[in-house]
């Protein structure tokens, strides 16, 4: 027994020797983006490249505990506020915000800044920025009223338990009032742990430590240099030579994993649920796609399983939602056994479409005419855009592919501009609510269904947090 | 469970309606240096854990 204690007794010391080998500050760290941020302003962007590139510059009001690897309502901790607290109704959430805390360039981080922050988005005071991305989450945001320099209280029309998820979401910054969207976009200024030194689109974003950040000891590195490198083979080749320190998204598969462990006998890899889905997406609002059974054809006609072998092991049939094992809230493929196109009797579901789609007119001798958006960002939107122009040629839907970059296919989507798209949709949050956002849903009917799915989330009068295991 | 049932139901009639056809939903792979260290990637999504306030290098 005596000896088991002295043996755990080591062990103990040996995890605090452990423990206690400090962190060490400085260096910069390397990391490549698959993709040019077009803009450094949050709030005006969708592309999680902006988002990797920029979220160190800024705080949230709360934030998702980043030392726990799954971003869930239990683990959100204050970041500029320090506490909160909701009303009775559950309908007025005031926060307590931390003093002392500079922007970047020295001025004072105040309640007027969060209120500001929110009265852009809620588009109730003039921003200068040119898109507002995320408007759509708050919807059910009444007003946002200060009590003094550090206190805010949100107001809300109804209950709604996802609030402080949303606020957690990594695109949730506290903007600075006082600085223009002009230079947000350029070179932004945070409250946050690094400072934009420079960004050169199309080329890197260079980030220094914020030697005045408000929280003690953070953060260790000198700074971050977030290089653009668009091919996949460069990325993969540039973190094998040591030339950067981490890969990114869309480098890396179950299948050349095998070659980086060969290659770079000590590096980290891991796995994780993305909230990216691969999506065909169809403008319903112009002929023929406003009829339902155009639309019933189509997805009668696309064979899920072709796509998710395409992402060779990365993907998983789904629905709107985050699918398990990531999410909690998506339906599993057995659910989605009975839904057209999900069935693995493609013939069959083929001979149906064409049926579908003679009744609706066209046929052999009449094909239906359409373009298929893309934007080419990585092989994974090509394989997609491909499968679904092959396939649909076999139901009379024919036309070319287009390509176009990322900001004018977004652009394409929220005007209505396109016919039949392509695309890699991402949801800032595995919460339902942010499923609203008009670029995750991009089609107007989706994101009236994807608003009463909110609306169904926030007339739970329930205040307990949502589980997102 | 009640609000899961909801969101299921609407997640249901989306892809029986063909609104939005979802074709798959992706897994990423990411690997870096063992001396990289302090970095979490999140498991449930891309958008989080990119502050890297708690990161250092062991170099």
């Amino acid at each position: 027994m005596k000896a088991l204690a002295q043996s755990l007794g080591a062990i103990l010391l040996a995890s605090l020797a452990t423990s206690v080998v400090a962190q060490k500050s400085g260096g910069t760290l390397r990391v490549p983006l698959v993709t040019s941020p077009p803009t450094g302003s949050l709030y005006e962007e969708v592309s999680v490249f902006v988002l990797q590139a920029f979220a160190p510059v800024f705080n949230n009001l709360v934030v998702y505990d980043e030392q726990d690897e799954i971003a869930r309502p239990e683990s959100i901790k204050p970041d500029l506020a320090t506490s909160w607290s909701w009303s009775a109704d559950n309908k007025v959430l005031t926060m307590k915000l931390r003093e002392g805390v500079k922007w970047h360039d020295g001025k004072p981080f105040t309640s007027a800044d969060v209120q500001c922050t929110w009265e852009m988005i809620l588009e109730k005071r003039s921003s200068n920025w040119r898109a507002n991305q995320y408007k759509e989450w708050y919807t059910n945001l009444k007003e946002v009223s200060v009590n003094g320099p550090h206190e805010v209280r949100f107001m809300l029309e109804r209950p709604q338990p996802s609030f402080l998820s949303l606020l957690a979401a990594g695109w949730s910054a506290v903007y600075p009032c006082h600085v223009d969207g002009r230079v947000m976009r350029q070179k932004p200024i945070g409250t946050g742990p690094f400072k934009v030194a420079e960004f050169k689109p199309g080329d890197a974003v260079r980030l220094v430590k914020n030697t005045e950040y408000w929280k003690p000891g953070r953060p260790y590195l000198d700074g971050i240099v977030y290089r653009v490198i668009p091919s996949t083979a460069t990325r993969l080749l540039a973190f094998v030579s040591g030339q950067v320190d981490m890969t990114n998204v869309a480098t890396v598969t179950p299948q050349t994993v095998k070659d980086v462990y060969a290659q770079v006998p000590n590096a980290v890899c891991s796995s994780s649920g993305t909230m990216v889905s691969g999506a065909v997406l169809i403008n319903h609002s112009v002929a023929p796609f406003d009829n339902p059974n155009v639309r019933r054809a189509i997805s009668l006609a696309l064979d899920r399983n072709a796509f998710v072998m395409s992402r060779q092991g990365e993907g998983r049939l789904g629905g709107a939602m985050m699918s398990p094992p990531y999410g909690t809230w998506g339906l599993t493929p057995a659910q989605l056994e009975a839904v057209p196109g999900f069935g693995k009797d493609t013939e069959r579901n083929r001979t149906e479409a064409r049926k579908l789609m003679e009744e609706a007119g066209y046929g052999p001798n009449k094909k239906l005419k359409v373009t298929f958006l893309v934007t080419p960002l990585t092989t994974f939107h090509i394989a997609g855009v491909t499968l679904t122009q092959g396939q649909l040629r076999q139901i009379y839907i024919e036309g070319e592919i287009e390509q176009k970059e990322l900001p004018i296919f977004i652009g394409a989507m929220m005007k209505g501009a396109y016919t039949i798209a392509y695309g890699l949709p991402g949801a800032a949050s595995t919460i339902p609510t942010s499923r609203s956002t008009t670029v995750s849903s991009a089609t107007r009917f989706a994101i009236t269904a994807a608003t009463a799915i909110a609306r169904s989330m926030r007339r739970s009068t329930s205040s307990r947090p949502l589980s997102i295991p | 469970m009640k609000r899961k049932q909801l969101v299921q139901a609407l997640d249901l009639l989306l892809q029986q309606e063909a609104a939005r056809l979802t074709m798959y939903h992706s897994s990423s792979t990411a690997c870096w240096h063992s001396y990289v260290k302090g970095y979490v990637r999140a498991k449930n999504g891309i958008y989080t854990h990119l502050r890297m306030e708690d990161v250092w290098l062991d170099k």
